[in-house]
């Protein structure tokens, strides 16, 4: 069964934690200069993320209505969710471009209700086939800003579905024509083994993900709310 | 002779470092666990194929203090799976291969700065396997969910709680077996923490 994407056309939010990717570290106590060496067991750690401030206002009703549905089916984390992150800010647009793809014929016109065509603007593909757990990935990008370490980019596996990862470092790039290929590190480590061309999203990328704790709506007259979601990454 | 410990991979130790811990639990199919979040192919040598695959477990509640284990002052240990719902674990239980007496390997490789495994699994612990048991205590606190815990027990040495253990050899127990055998006749006068002389001659 496909797993549902969360909407954010619903759920706007008015505030978030930006994604990010949490481990397990263990402290090995105070030394006597103050800080302690620290030892990370976690293996790369998980992707997180939250969004606050959800504007859910007295005159929709569909938005409360999504909100207590989405409460009811994710059942507290027992169901996952596609979840976009909002890293708009950080994609490798290039100028001129639209992360929403609103795209004009080219004589510029618009379709009567205003919207233009949709498409990715931003296409990147492997450079190269890794291996399950690799921290270092070739990724190929054919159309879009150079990178710079800090975008946020999805990848659709086939059995793990869609993961986001991060870039850490750029270890190097050369390019061909106008096609560049970067050498980086990534965090999370690699959950699947993908292929050389598979497609790597860096436009508002998703990662499936469960809840964190309950979805308790409080609401205030006249059917008011400003819930807040967290959003871990998910296991099954 | 080559050390057991790559020179490297020991200096990697001493600082900072992140690792990876695995366990690996000999019953058939074995079960190979690393308590990261993500798979990782990785094997002991000797012990697992080399296209082996370690499925991360990172929802393993808790590792006993590994510098108790490894250094040889915990006899026993229990390894828990937490935060299973009831029909997993019941399942999970009732479908449980036999753990008696299988061999349970914990072992560990440093993990490099782009989390890659520098070594293959230096095994550091290894027990066997006593039984599993199934742990749910009714949770008090309403606004927390009642947690459900799997375990493993394990012992190393002779500290297994599922079989009887001679504690001492007797004259008549050696009898029973090899009338004619005179070997423990004297046992008596050996009581742990005498100290027995030497006979010199």
């Amino acid at each position: 069964m496909p797993y549902p994407e969360l909407s954010l056309e619903l759920l706007p939010p008015g505030r978030m934690s930006a994604p990010e990717v949490v481990g397990g570290t263990i402290e090995g106590g105070r030394t006597l200069n103050g800080f302690g060496p620290v030892a990370d067991i976690s293996g790369g750690g998980y992707v997180t993320i939250k969004y606050g401030a959800i504007n859910i206002d007295s005159n929709d009703p569909a938005r409360y209505r999504y909100y207590q549905q989405l409460a009811a089916m994710l059942a507290g984390g027992r169901r996952s969710i596609l979840v976009p992150l909002l890293t708009d800010f950080t994609a490798p647009l290039l100028a001129g471009d639209n992360l929403l793809g609103h795209i004009p014929y080219s004589d510029g016109a618009l379709h009567s209700d205003g919207s233009g065509f949709n498409q990715n603007p931003i296409v990147a593909a492997m450079g190269a086939n890794a291996a399950l757990n690799a921290g270092t990935l070739s990724i190929s990008v054919e159309r879009g800003a150079p990178l710079y370490g800090g975008e946020w980019f999805e990848i659709a596996h086939p059995n793990k579905s869609s993961r986001a990862y991060t870039i850490t470092d750029i270890d190097s790039s050369s390019s061909v024509g106008t096609t560049i290929t970067y050498i980086v590190g990534i965090r999370p480590t690699l959950r699947e083994a993908v292929s050389i061309t598979d497609f790597v999203n860096f436009r508002r990328p998703r990662c499936l993900m469960r809840v964190q704790g309950r979805m308790q709506l409080e609401v205030t007259p006249p059917w008011q709310a400003r819930p807040e979601i967290t959003f871990i990454e998910a296991f099954p | 002779m080559t050390p057991y410990v790559d020179p490297d991979v020991a200096a990697a130790l001493r600082g900072d470092f992140s690792l990876g811990i695995f366990f690996r639990l000999g019953t058939d199919p074995a079960l190979h666990l690393s308590l990261s979040l993500n798979d990782v192919p990785i094997y002991i040598p000797g012990l697992d194929d080399e296209d082996m695959v370690y499925t991360g477990a990172g929802r393993l509640s808790s590792i006993p203090d590994l510098e108790v284990l490894v250094n040889g002052l915990a006899d026993r240990v229990s390894f828990e799976l937490n935060g299973l719902d009831l029909t997993q674990g019941d399942l999970i239980y009732d479908d449980a291969p036999d753990v008696l007496g299988a061999v349970v390997t914990v072992g560990m490789a440093p993990l490099d700065l782009r989390w890659q495994p520098t070594t293959t699994i230096i095994p550091l612990w290894t027990g066997s396997g006593d039984f599993v048991r199934l742990d749910c205590p009714p949770e008090v606190d309403r606004t927390k969910p009642r947690t459900i815990a799997l375990q493993l027990e394990t012992s190393a040495g002779d500290t297994s709680r599922m079989l009887p253990q001679l504690s001492t050899y007797t004259d008549a127990s050696q009898k029973a077996l090899y009338p004619t055998d005179t070997f423990f006749s004297r046992m008596a006068r050996y009581v742990p923490g005498l100290n027995v002389a030497w006979p010199r001659f």
